[in-house]
Protein backbone atom coordinates (compact mmCIF):
# COMPACT_ATOMS: atom_id res chain seq x y z
CA UNK A 1 0.00 0.00 0.00
CA UNK A 2 2.63 2.40 1.08
CA UNK A 3 4.75 2.12 -2.04
CA UNK A 4 1.82 3.42 -4.04
CA UNK A 5 2.22 6.91 -2.72
CA UNK A 6 5.93 7.00 -3.49
CA UNK A 7 6.61 7.73 -7.15
CA UNK A 8 3.02 8.45 -8.00
CA UNK A 9 2.61 7.93 -11.75
CA UNK A 10 1.14 11.41 -11.97
CA UNK A 11 4.57 12.86 -11.13
CA UNK A 12 6.21 11.14 -14.10
CA UNK A 13 3.28 11.94 -16.34
CA UNK A 14 3.38 15.70 -15.61
CA UNK A 15 7.15 15.75 -15.98
CA UNK A 16 6.85 13.97 -19.31
CA UNK A 17 4.12 16.38 -20.48
CA UNK A 18 6.02 19.45 -19.30
CA UNK A 19 9.15 18.38 -21.16
CA UNK A 20 7.50 17.26 -24.41
CA UNK A 21 4.92 20.04 -24.93
CA UNK A 22 7.49 22.65 -26.13
CA UNK A 23 8.69 20.22 -28.81
CA UNK A 24 5.22 19.67 -30.27
CA UNK A 25 4.65 21.82 -33.29
CA UNK A 26 2.69 21.63 -36.48
CA UNK A 27 3.60 23.81 -39.43
CA UNK A 28 5.81 25.93 -37.18
CA UNK A 29 3.04 26.57 -34.65
CA UNK A 30 3.31 24.99 -31.22
CA UNK A 31 0.93 23.34 -28.78
CA UNK A 32 1.57 26.07 -26.22
CA UNK A 33 4.06 28.87 -26.64
CA UNK A 34 4.49 32.50 -25.73
CA UNK A 35 6.48 33.38 -28.81
CA UNK A 36 8.15 36.68 -27.89
CA UNK A 37 10.38 36.70 -30.94
CA UNK A 38 7.59 36.47 -33.51
CA UNK A 39 5.05 38.33 -31.36
CA UNK A 40 2.43 35.65 -31.18
CA UNK A 41 0.64 33.49 -28.66
CA UNK A 42 0.43 29.93 -29.87
CA UNK A 43 -2.12 27.56 -28.42
CA UNK A 44 -3.25 24.19 -29.71
CA UNK A 45 -1.55 24.75 -33.08
CA UNK A 46 -3.36 28.06 -33.53
CA UNK A 47 -1.51 31.36 -33.43
CA UNK A 48 -2.72 34.80 -32.39
CA UNK A 49 -0.70 37.95 -32.93
CA UNK A 50 0.01 39.69 -29.66
CA UNK A 51 2.37 42.37 -28.44
CA UNK A 52 5.01 41.85 -25.76
CA UNK A 53 2.73 43.49 -23.19
CA UNK A 54 -0.12 41.16 -24.03
CA UNK A 55 2.16 38.13 -23.72
CA UNK A 56 3.47 39.24 -20.32
CA UNK A 57 -0.06 39.91 -19.02
CA UNK A 58 -1.16 36.51 -20.35
CA UNK A 59 1.67 34.78 -18.49
CA UNK A 60 0.86 36.64 -15.25
CA UNK A 61 -2.85 35.82 -15.58
CA UNK A 62 -2.10 32.17 -16.30
CA UNK A 63 0.26 31.99 -13.32
CA UNK A 64 -2.19 33.52 -10.82
CA UNK A 65 -5.19 31.71 -12.32
CA UNK A 66 -3.55 28.29 -12.23
CA UNK A 67 -2.29 28.76 -8.65
CA UNK A 68 -5.81 29.70 -7.50
CA UNK A 69 -7.53 26.95 -9.48
CA UNK A 70 -5.15 24.24 -8.32
CA UNK A 71 -5.38 25.45 -4.73
CA UNK A 72 -9.16 25.32 -4.78
CA UNK A 73 -9.27 21.89 -6.40
CA UNK A 74 -6.13 19.87 -5.63
CA UNK A 75 -4.86 21.96 -2.70
CA UNK A 76 -1.69 20.49 -1.13
CA UNK A 77 -2.08 17.32 -3.19
CA UNK A 78 -0.47 19.23 -6.01
CA UNK A 79 2.80 19.36 -4.07
CA UNK A 80 3.05 15.62 -3.53
CA UNK A 81 1.51 14.45 -6.78
CA UNK A 82 2.52 16.95 -9.46
CA UNK A 83 5.31 19.22 -8.26
CA UNK A 84 8.78 18.17 -9.51
CA UNK A 85 10.09 18.96 -6.05
CA UNK A 86 8.43 15.73 -4.87
CA UNK A 87 10.27 13.85 -7.61
CA UNK A 88 13.51 15.28 -6.22
CA UNK A 89 12.56 13.99 -2.75
CA UNK A 90 12.19 10.51 -4.20
CA UNK A 91 15.55 10.78 -5.95
CA UNK A 92 17.03 11.62 -2.54
CA UNK A 93 15.77 8.24 -1.32
CA UNK A 94 17.09 6.24 -4.24
CA UNK A 95 20.64 7.58 -4.49
CA UNK A 96 22.87 7.70 -1.45
CA UNK A 97 26.15 8.56 -3.22
CA UNK A 98 26.34 12.41 -3.10
CA UNK A 99 28.10 12.63 -6.48
CA UNK A 100 25.51 10.48 -8.26
CA UNK A 101 22.77 12.36 -6.41
CA UNK A 102 24.09 15.67 -7.64
CA UNK A 103 24.35 14.45 -11.24
CA UNK A 104 20.79 13.08 -11.23
CA UNK A 105 19.31 16.16 -9.53
CA UNK A 106 21.19 18.48 -11.85
CA UNK A 107 19.95 16.56 -14.91
CA UNK A 108 16.38 16.88 -13.68
CA UNK A 109 16.86 20.58 -12.93
CA UNK A 110 18.41 21.21 -16.33
CA UNK A 111 15.57 19.39 -18.12
CA UNK A 112 12.99 21.45 -16.22
CA UNK A 113 14.84 24.73 -16.80
CA UNK A 114 15.29 24.00 -20.51
CA UNK A 115 11.60 23.13 -20.88
CA UNK A 116 10.54 26.26 -18.99
CA UNK A 117 12.53 28.55 -21.28
CA UNK A 118 11.36 26.50 -24.29
CA UNK A 119 7.84 27.81 -23.64
CA UNK A 120 9.08 31.27 -24.64
CA UNK A 121 11.37 30.49 -27.55
CA UNK A 122 11.31 27.39 -29.82
CA UNK A 123 13.17 24.44 -28.31
CA UNK A 124 15.27 23.70 -31.39
CA UNK A 125 16.34 27.36 -31.48
CA UNK A 126 17.20 27.24 -27.79
CA UNK A 127 19.65 24.43 -28.59
CA UNK A 128 21.44 26.73 -31.02
CA UNK A 129 21.64 29.38 -28.28
CA UNK A 130 24.34 27.21 -26.70
CA UNK A 131 26.65 27.62 -29.66
CA UNK A 132 25.97 31.34 -29.99
CA UNK A 133 25.99 32.14 -26.25
CA UNK A 134 22.44 33.46 -26.62
CA UNK A 135 20.31 34.96 -23.89
CA UNK A 136 18.11 31.86 -23.70
CA UNK A 137 21.06 29.67 -22.72
CA UNK A 138 21.95 32.10 -19.93
CA UNK A 139 18.38 31.98 -18.61
CA UNK A 140 18.45 28.17 -18.71
CA UNK A 141 21.68 28.26 -16.72
CA UNK A 142 20.23 30.59 -14.08
CA UNK A 143 17.04 28.53 -13.76
CA UNK A 144 18.96 25.23 -13.63
CA UNK A 145 21.09 26.60 -10.79
CA UNK A 146 17.98 27.74 -8.92
CA UNK A 147 16.22 24.40 -9.38
CA UNK A 148 19.33 22.46 -8.34
CA UNK A 149 19.67 24.50 -5.16
CA UNK A 150 15.98 24.05 -4.37
CA UNK A 151 15.99 20.30 -5.02
CA UNK A 152 19.30 19.62 -3.33
CA UNK A 153 19.55 22.15 -0.53
CA UNK A 154 16.41 24.10 0.33
CA UNK A 155 13.79 21.39 -0.33
CA UNK A 156 11.00 21.67 2.26
CA UNK A 157 12.26 25.02 3.47
CA UNK A 158 11.51 26.43 0.03
CA UNK A 159 8.12 24.68 -0.08
CA UNK A 160 6.98 26.13 3.24
CA UNK A 161 8.51 29.62 2.99
CA UNK A 162 9.16 30.78 -0.57
CA UNK A 163 6.85 28.83 -2.87
CA UNK A 164 4.06 31.05 -4.27
CA UNK A 165 1.76 28.06 -4.28
CA UNK A 166 2.11 27.81 -0.51
CA UNK A 167 1.28 31.51 -0.04
CA UNK A 168 -2.23 30.81 -1.30
CA UNK A 169 -2.73 27.43 0.30
CA UNK A 170 -1.60 28.84 3.66
CA UNK A 171 -4.52 31.28 3.83
CA UNK A 172 -7.10 28.71 2.75
CA UNK A 173 -8.68 26.28 5.25
CA UNK A 174 -6.33 23.29 5.30
CA UNK A 175 -7.18 21.03 8.19
CA UNK A 176 -9.74 18.90 6.42
CA UNK A 177 -7.45 18.32 3.45
CA UNK A 178 -4.39 16.85 5.13
CA UNK A 179 -4.53 13.11 4.71
CA UNK A 180 -1.50 11.63 6.45
CA UNK A 181 -1.89 11.04 10.17
CA UNK A 182 -0.04 9.18 12.91
CA UNK A 183 -2.67 6.67 13.96
CA UNK A 184 -1.10 4.24 16.44
CA UNK A 185 0.95 6.35 18.79
CA UNK A 186 1.14 3.61 21.43
CA UNK A 187 3.16 1.32 19.11
CA UNK A 188 5.79 3.93 18.24
CA UNK A 189 9.38 3.00 19.08
CA UNK A 190 10.67 6.61 18.88
CA UNK A 191 13.09 5.96 16.02
CA UNK A 192 12.33 9.45 14.56
CA UNK A 193 12.73 8.10 11.04
CA UNK A 194 9.64 9.99 9.91
CA UNK A 195 11.02 13.31 11.18
CA UNK A 196 14.44 12.74 9.61
CA UNK A 197 13.08 11.82 6.21
CA UNK A 198 10.56 14.67 6.02
CA UNK A 199 11.68 17.28 3.46
CA UNK A 200 10.22 20.00 5.69
CA UNK A 201 12.49 20.95 8.60
CA UNK A 202 11.28 20.16 12.13
CA UNK A 203 7.95 18.73 11.03
CA UNK A 204 6.85 16.01 13.45
CA UNK A 205 3.78 14.19 12.23
CA UNK A 206 3.19 12.86 15.76
CA UNK A 207 2.11 16.33 16.84
CA UNK A 208 -0.83 16.21 14.51
CA UNK A 209 -1.90 18.67 11.85
CA UNK A 210 0.81 20.79 10.30
CA UNK A 211 0.09 23.17 7.46
CA UNK A 212 3.54 22.72 5.92
CA UNK A 213 2.99 19.06 5.04
CA UNK A 214 3.47 18.56 1.28
CA UNK A 215 1.67 15.19 1.11
CA UNK A 216 4.69 13.40 -0.31
CA UNK A 217 4.12 10.27 1.80
CA UNK A 218 7.80 9.64 2.53
CA UNK A 219 7.11 9.22 6.27
CA UNK A 220 4.59 6.46 5.59
CA UNK A 221 7.19 4.42 3.70
CA UNK A 222 9.94 5.14 6.24
CA UNK A 223 7.73 3.97 9.09
CA UNK A 224 6.81 0.81 7.21
CA UNK A 225 10.46 -0.03 6.61
CA UNK A 226 11.13 0.14 10.36
CA UNK A 227 7.95 -1.60 11.40
CA UNK A 228 8.57 -4.59 9.10
CA UNK A 229 11.52 -5.49 11.37
CA UNK A 230 9.32 -5.26 14.45
CA UNK A 231 6.05 -6.75 15.59
CA UNK A 232 3.87 -4.43 13.58
CA UNK A 233 3.79 -5.42 9.95
CA UNK A 234 2.32 -2.18 8.67
CA UNK A 235 3.08 1.52 8.82
CA UNK A 236 1.88 3.48 11.83
CA UNK A 237 1.34 6.49 9.60
CA UNK A 238 -1.44 6.15 7.10
CA UNK A 239 -4.09 8.11 5.31
CA UNK A 240 -6.49 9.77 7.71
CA UNK A 241 -9.38 9.90 5.33
CA UNK A 242 -9.52 6.99 2.94
CA UNK A 243 -12.36 8.52 0.97
CA UNK A 244 -10.50 11.72 0.20
CA UNK A 245 -8.67 11.16 -3.07
CA UNK A 246 -6.81 13.49 -5.32
CA UNK A 247 -10.01 14.30 -7.18
CA UNK A 248 -11.96 15.09 -4.06
CA UNK A 249 -9.47 16.83 -1.86
CA UNK A 250 -11.15 20.10 -1.03
CA UNK A 251 -14.53 20.73 0.54
CA UNK A 252 -17.70 20.14 -1.46
CA UNK A 253 -17.73 23.67 -2.83
CA UNK A 254 -14.01 23.75 -3.53
CA UNK A 255 -14.45 22.46 -7.04
CA UNK A 256 -17.06 25.09 -7.85
CA UNK A 257 -14.64 27.83 -6.77
CA UNK A 258 -11.88 26.20 -8.78
CA UNK A 259 -13.99 26.03 -11.93
CA UNK A 260 -15.13 29.64 -11.45
CA UNK A 261 -11.54 30.92 -11.16
CA UNK A 262 -10.53 28.83 -14.18
CA UNK A 263 -13.33 30.31 -16.28
CA UNK A 264 -12.47 33.85 -15.10
CA UNK A 265 -8.84 33.20 -16.06
CA UNK A 266 -9.80 32.05 -19.56
CA UNK A 267 -12.12 35.05 -20.05
CA UNK A 268 -9.35 37.41 -18.92
CA UNK A 269 -6.82 35.85 -21.30
CA UNK A 270 -9.36 36.09 -24.12
CA UNK A 271 -9.84 39.78 -23.22
CA UNK A 272 -6.09 40.48 -23.01
CA UNK A 273 -5.36 38.87 -26.38
CA UNK A 274 -7.93 41.02 -28.19
CA UNK A 275 -6.46 42.42 -31.39
CA UNK A 276 -7.84 45.87 -30.50
CA UNK A 277 -4.98 46.30 -28.04
CA UNK A 278 -2.36 45.83 -30.76
CA UNK A 279 -0.20 48.86 -31.53
CA UNK A 280 1.23 47.45 -34.71
CA UNK A 281 1.45 44.23 -36.69
CA UNK A 282 4.58 42.37 -37.67
CA UNK A 283 5.06 41.56 -41.32
CA UNK A 284 6.09 37.96 -40.52
CA UNK A 285 2.59 37.39 -39.10
CA UNK A 286 0.89 38.16 -42.40
CA UNK A 287 -0.10 34.51 -42.79
CA UNK A 288 -2.17 34.56 -39.60
CA UNK A 289 -4.73 36.91 -41.10
CA UNK A 290 -5.65 34.87 -44.14
CA UNK B 1 48.61 63.89 -38.30
CA UNK B 2 46.84 62.73 -35.19
CA UNK B 3 44.01 65.15 -35.85
CA UNK B 4 43.67 63.95 -39.43
CA UNK B 5 43.41 60.34 -38.27
CA UNK B 6 40.68 61.36 -35.84
CA UNK B 7 38.73 63.09 -38.58
CA UNK B 8 39.05 60.08 -40.88
CA UNK B 9 37.93 57.79 -38.07
CA UNK B 10 34.89 59.99 -37.34
CA UNK B 11 34.19 60.05 -41.06
CA UNK B 12 34.00 56.26 -41.07
CA UNK B 13 31.78 56.24 -38.00
CA UNK B 14 29.34 58.76 -39.41
CA UNK B 15 29.61 57.57 -43.01
CA UNK B 16 26.00 56.44 -43.03
CA UNK B 17 24.77 59.70 -41.60
CA UNK B 18 26.85 61.81 -44.02
CA UNK B 19 25.60 60.11 -47.17
CA UNK B 20 22.07 59.40 -45.97
CA UNK B 21 19.48 60.98 -48.19
CA UNK B 22 17.09 63.21 -46.24
CA UNK B 23 13.50 62.10 -46.24
CA UNK B 24 11.79 64.18 -48.84
CA UNK B 25 8.37 64.31 -50.40
CA UNK B 26 9.69 64.05 -53.95
CA UNK B 27 9.71 60.27 -54.33
CA UNK B 28 6.45 59.58 -52.54
CA UNK B 29 3.40 59.36 -54.78
CA UNK B 30 0.37 61.45 -53.99
CA UNK B 31 1.92 64.16 -51.84
CA UNK B 32 1.20 67.86 -52.28
CA UNK B 33 3.32 70.95 -51.76
CA UNK B 34 2.34 73.62 -49.21
CA UNK B 35 0.23 71.24 -47.19
CA UNK B 36 0.73 69.11 -44.11
CA UNK B 37 1.52 65.70 -45.58
CA UNK B 38 0.81 62.46 -43.79
CA UNK B 39 2.27 59.36 -45.41
CA UNK B 40 1.09 56.07 -43.92
CA UNK B 41 2.46 52.64 -44.90
CA UNK B 42 -0.41 50.27 -44.21
CA UNK B 43 -1.87 46.90 -45.20
CA UNK B 44 -5.42 45.71 -45.46
CA UNK B 45 -4.98 42.65 -43.19
CA UNK B 46 -3.57 44.20 -40.05
CA UNK B 47 -6.13 45.42 -37.44
CA UNK B 48 -4.22 48.58 -36.34
CA UNK B 49 -3.76 49.47 -40.02
CA UNK B 50 -7.52 49.32 -40.53
CA UNK B 51 -8.00 51.77 -37.68
CA UNK B 52 -5.23 53.98 -39.14
CA UNK B 53 -6.80 53.95 -42.59
CA UNK B 54 -10.20 54.81 -41.17
CA UNK B 55 -8.82 57.62 -39.00
CA UNK B 56 -6.68 59.20 -41.72
CA UNK B 57 -9.46 58.99 -44.32
CA UNK B 58 -11.72 60.89 -41.96
CA UNK B 59 -8.95 63.39 -41.22
CA UNK B 60 -8.34 64.07 -44.92
CA UNK B 61 -12.03 64.58 -45.64
CA UNK B 62 -12.45 67.06 -42.81
CA UNK B 63 -9.31 69.18 -43.25
CA UNK B 64 -8.36 70.95 -46.45
CA UNK B 65 -4.81 71.76 -45.25
CA UNK B 66 -3.92 68.11 -44.82
CA UNK B 67 -2.93 65.72 -47.57
CA UNK B 68 -2.99 62.03 -46.71
CA UNK B 69 -1.18 59.41 -48.75
CA UNK B 70 -1.97 55.79 -47.92
CA UNK B 71 0.59 53.35 -49.27
CA UNK B 72 -0.42 49.69 -49.18
CA UNK B 73 2.68 47.53 -48.78
CA UNK B 74 2.94 44.54 -51.12
CA UNK B 75 -0.74 44.48 -51.98
CA UNK B 76 -2.69 44.90 -55.18
CA UNK B 77 -4.93 47.87 -54.47
CA UNK B 78 -7.05 50.10 -56.62
CA UNK B 79 -5.14 53.34 -57.05
CA UNK B 80 -7.36 56.31 -56.38
CA UNK B 81 -6.64 59.98 -55.98
CA UNK B 82 -9.07 62.29 -54.25
CA UNK B 83 -8.54 65.92 -53.42
CA UNK B 84 -6.73 65.26 -50.17
CA UNK B 85 -6.63 61.47 -50.08
CA UNK B 86 -4.35 59.35 -52.23
CA UNK B 87 -4.28 55.58 -52.19
CA UNK B 88 -1.34 53.84 -53.76
CA UNK B 89 0.64 50.62 -53.62
CA UNK B 90 4.29 50.14 -52.81
CA UNK B 91 6.57 47.14 -52.74
CA UNK B 92 8.20 46.13 -49.46
CA UNK B 93 11.67 46.77 -50.88
CA UNK B 94 10.67 50.28 -51.86
CA UNK B 95 9.03 50.85 -48.50
CA UNK B 96 12.21 49.84 -46.67
CA UNK B 97 13.93 52.92 -48.11
CA UNK B 98 11.54 55.09 -46.12
CA UNK B 99 12.10 53.19 -42.88
CA UNK B 100 9.62 50.31 -42.84
CA UNK B 101 11.46 47.59 -40.96
CA UNK B 102 9.52 44.73 -39.35
CA UNK B 103 6.21 46.18 -38.33
CA UNK B 104 3.33 48.04 -39.85
CA UNK B 105 1.71 50.72 -39.75
CA UNK B 106 4.51 53.22 -40.29
CA UNK B 107 3.48 56.86 -40.39
CA UNK B 108 5.56 59.81 -41.62
CA UNK B 109 4.46 63.39 -41.02
CA UNK B 110 5.83 66.31 -43.07
CA UNK B 111 5.23 69.98 -42.33
CA UNK B 112 4.18 72.57 -44.93
CA UNK B 113 7.76 73.20 -46.05
CA UNK B 114 8.17 69.51 -46.92
CA UNK B 115 10.43 68.61 -44.01
CA UNK B 116 9.91 65.25 -42.30
CA UNK B 117 9.28 66.04 -38.66
CA UNK B 118 7.96 62.84 -37.11
CA UNK B 119 7.81 59.13 -37.75
CA UNK B 120 5.63 56.70 -35.86
CA UNK B 121 6.00 52.92 -35.84
CA UNK B 122 2.60 52.61 -34.15
CA UNK B 123 -0.76 54.30 -34.49
CA UNK B 124 -1.67 56.61 -31.63
CA UNK B 125 -4.61 58.96 -32.40
CA UNK B 126 -3.99 61.32 -29.47
CA UNK B 127 -0.35 61.95 -30.42
CA UNK B 128 -1.17 62.45 -34.09
CA UNK B 129 -4.11 64.78 -33.48
CA UNK B 130 -2.07 66.91 -31.05
CA UNK B 131 0.82 67.13 -33.52
CA UNK B 132 -1.46 68.08 -36.39
CA UNK B 133 -3.22 70.72 -34.29
CA UNK B 134 0.14 72.29 -33.50
CA UNK B 135 1.17 72.25 -37.15
CA UNK B 136 -2.13 73.76 -38.28
CA UNK B 137 -1.69 76.64 -35.82
CA UNK B 138 1.78 77.39 -37.18
CA UNK B 139 3.60 76.02 -34.16
CA UNK B 140 6.48 73.59 -33.85
CA UNK B 141 5.56 69.94 -33.40
CA UNK B 142 6.09 70.22 -29.64
CA UNK B 143 3.76 73.22 -29.38
CA UNK B 144 6.32 76.05 -29.23
CA UNK B 145 6.44 79.07 -31.53
CA UNK B 146 8.92 79.16 -34.42
CA UNK B 147 12.23 80.70 -33.48
CA UNK B 148 11.80 84.08 -35.14
CA UNK B 149 8.43 84.61 -33.51
CA UNK B 150 9.56 83.80 -29.99
CA UNK B 151 9.86 86.66 -27.50
CA UNK B 152 12.74 85.61 -25.32
CA UNK B 153 13.39 87.92 -22.39
CA UNK B 154 17.14 87.51 -22.48
CA UNK B 155 17.23 88.62 -26.11
CA UNK B 156 15.58 91.95 -25.27
CA UNK B 157 18.04 92.90 -22.52
CA UNK B 158 15.34 93.01 -19.87
CA UNK B 159 17.72 91.95 -17.11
Amino acid sequence: MATKQILAPSLLFTLFAYITIPWMSFDGIHLLMFHFEKHRFEFFFMAFESSTHQLIYTIVTLFIGLILTLNFTLSRFFCGFYCPSALASIIHLKFKNPFVLFIVIFTLAFLLAFSTIAYFTPAYKLLSHYTEFGLGAIFVGILATLFTSIFLLFRGWYCSILCPYFFVSAILPQEGKQTFAFKEKENCIDCHKCVKICPVDDLDIKNGFDMRCVQCGLCEVACEDVMMKHSQKHSLISKKLEKITIFNSFSKHGYIWGIITFIIMIIMIYFILDSGFLDNCYLNNKGLYR
Amino acid sequence: MNKLLKIIFLGFVFLGAVFAAPLSLNGIPGTQQNKINIVAFVTSWCPPCKITTHYLTKLANQNSQISVSLLFVDEPMQISSDNNLHINTITLQEARKYGVNKSIPYILIFDTSGKAIKKYHTFNPTLISRLINNLKNGLYENGTLPQDERIDLWQQNRF
